[in-house]
C-alpha cells in the first residue's frame, strides 16, 4: 500500500492542496428557514391527519362503502324468497268462482264445459279468467276421470245439486252458477262422482285430517249407536201414534 | 453556555441537542461541518449550488432524524453518511437528467460551476486552473472510486472511517482508492508526465 501511495505521492498531494470549498455566507439563515418550513409542515400535516385518516386507508375506506352501497341497493330491489323448506303449506280455503250466463241455455252449455273440481286456489282463479286454461289443467290434475256422460246427464237437470260438500251449483238465479269449493266437508265418492264423473280421494285433497284415537273413535260410536237407538225409540212411537 | 458547548465534542453536542432539544448545540455541529460537507460534496457532485442544497438537506435530516444516531458510532461518520448517500442520490438523478435531456444535446458540456465567493474567474491564478483541471479528472473518475478518493486524500480519513461510511469493508475500501487514483493518474498524464 505504501509503494501505491509513493507511485501517487504527487497526486495525492495536489488532491491535499485543493482549494477548500466552503459554504455560502447565507447558510445557516437559509437553513433555518428551511428547519422552521419544515416544522410548520409537518404541524400542518399532524392536525390534517387527526381531521382525515392516514391517506393509505382512505381506498380501502372507499371500496367498502361502495360495497355497502350496492349491497344495500340489490337487496332493497330483490323480493323476500320464503324458505319453501320453513314455511307451512297453505290449507285450502273457500274459494267461490262465478260464471255469468245470459240465458239459461248458455248456462247449460257452460255447465257441460265447465270442470268444477280443482286441486288448488290459483287453478280457480285461473278458471275465472280463461276457461280453456282451465280444461287443460283440469287434465293435469285429476285422475280416474269417469265418462262424461253421466256428468251430462246430471247437467240436464239444472236444479241439481250437484255436490254437497264439493262443488255447489247455486241455480236459483239463472244468470249466474256459482262453483263452491269447500275444504272442510268431505263429499261422498258417490255424490261426487255423480256430480262431476270424477272420483276424489282424501289423499289427493289438501284437507286437514284428523285421526281419532281409538278412545275417541268408540266414544263416537256409542254416541251414534245412542242416536241410532233414539231414532229408534222415535219411529216405534211414531208408528204407535200412528196406530192410535 | 454556549462557551461550554464550544468546548464539547461532536458526539456531546449531538447528545446535547438529542436528550435536551439544545437547539445552540446543532448550530455549533452545523459551523462545524458545513465547510467540510459542502468541500466533500462539491468535489463529488461539481455543481455548488446543488451541493448546497445537499448539504442543507443533510444538516435538516441531523435535525429531524437526531435521535436515529447512537453514541456507539463517531459523529463525523453518521453525519458523513448521511451526505454521502444524498450526494449518491442526487449524482444519479443529475445522470438520468443528463440522459433524458434534449437542451443539453449539442451544447457545450459544463463540467461544474464555480462557487460564488471562492472560485471566481478574476481571482484565479496557476494553481486555480490546475485546481479546475483536477476538478475535471476527478468527474470523469468512477462514481464509486472517486468518492473513496475524495474521502482519503481530500478530507484525510483513515480507512476504517472510510469502509463505515461507505458500507464495504476496508479492502474494498484500498482497492477502490488504489483504482481511484490510477483512473486520475491517467486523466491528468499532461501534468504527471514525469
Amino acid at each position: 500500500m505504501e509503494t501505491n501511495e509513493k507511485k501517487y505521492e504527487k497526486l495525492i498531494g495536489d488532491l491535499k492542496n485543493l482549494q477548500q470549498i466552503k459554504a455560502p455566507a447565507n447558510f445557516e439563515a437559509d437553513l433555518k428557514r428551511k428547519i422552521n418550513a419544515e416544522k410548520f409542515k409537518n404541524e400542518e400535516k399532524r392536525f390534517w391527519g387527526k381531521v382525515f385518516l392516514p391517506s393509505r386507508l382512505i381506498p380501502s375506506l372507499g371500496l367498502a362503502t361502495a360495497a355497502i352501497v350496492v349491497f344495500l341497493i340489490v337487496n332493497v330491489n330483490s323480493e323476500e324468497m320464503d324458505n319453501p323448506f320453513l314455511t307451512e303449506p297453505r290449507l285450502r280455503e273457500d274459494v267461490v268462482a262465478v260464471e255469468y250466463f245470459d240465458t239459461f241455455e248458455d248456462k247449460k252449455e257452460g255447465l257441460k264445459k265447465e270442470q268444477t273440481v280443482t286441486r288448488r286456489d290459483r287453478v280457480n282463479e285461473e278458471k275465472m279468467k280463461s276457461p280453456n286454461k282451465t280444461e287443460t289443467n283440469e287434465k293435469e290434475i285429476h285422475s280416474g276421470r269417469e265418462e262424461v256422460s253421466e256428468t251430462d246427464a246430471m247437467l240436464e237437470q239444472p236444479s241439481t245439486v250437484m255436490d254437497e260438500g264439493l262443488v255447489e251449483l247455486e241455480t236459483t238465479s239463472p244468470e249466474s252458477t256459482i262453483t263452491e269449493l269447500t275444504g272442510e266437508v268431505e263429499p261422498t265418492e258417490s255424490t261426487s262422482e255423480m256430480a262431476t264423473g270424477l272420483s276424489i280421494t282424501k289423499e289427493e285433497l289438501n284437507f286437514r285430517q284428523v285421526q281419532l284415537s281409538e278412545k275417541e273413535q268408540q266414544k263416537v260410536d256409542e254416541l251414534r249407536m245412542k242416536v241410532q237407538s233414539l231414532q229408534n225409540i222415535k219411529k216405534e212411537e211414531d208408528i204407535k201414534e200412528q196406530g192410535q | 453556555m454556549i462557551k461550554n458547548l464550544r468546548e464539547l465534542s461532536d458526539e456531546e453536542l449531538i447528545l446535547e441537542f438529542q436528550q435536551n432539544g439544545t437547539e445552540s448545540a446543532f448550530e455549533i455541529i452545523v459551523q462545524r461541518y458545513k465547510n467540510p460537507l459542502t468541500n466533500y460534496v462539491f468535489r463529488f457532485l461539481g455543481d455548488y449550488e446543488t451541493c448546497n442544497d445537499v448539504v442543507q438537506e443533510t444538516m435538516i435530516k441531523v435535525y429531524r432524524y437526531k435521535d436515529t444516531y447512537s453514541s456507539v458510532a463517531k459523529f463525523s461518520t453518521w453525519i458523513y453518511t448521511i451526505a454521502g448517500n444524498l450526494a449518491r442520490t442526487e449524482y444519479r438523478r443529475q445522470r438520468r437528467r443528463k440522459f433524458f435531456s434534449i437542451s443539453d444535446y449539442g451544447e457545450e458540456h459544463k463540467q461544474f460551476d464555480l462557487p460564488d465567493e471562492v472560485y471566481r474567474p478574476d481571482v484565479m491564478t496557476d494553481s486555480g486552473i490546475k485546481d479546475e483541471i483536477i476538478q475535471n479528472a476527478l468527474l470523469n473518475v468512477k462514481d464509486v472510486y472517486r468518492e473513496a478518493v475524495i474521502l482519503r486524500d481530500i478530507e484525510g480519513m483513515s480507512y476504517e472511517e472510510i469502509a463505515e461510511i461507505l458500507g464495504v469493508n476496508e479492502g474494498t475500501v484500498k482497492s477502490r482508492i488504489n483504482r481511484g487514483r490510477a483512473q486520475l493518474q491517467e486523466l491528468l498524464k499532461d501534468i504527471y508526465k514525469d
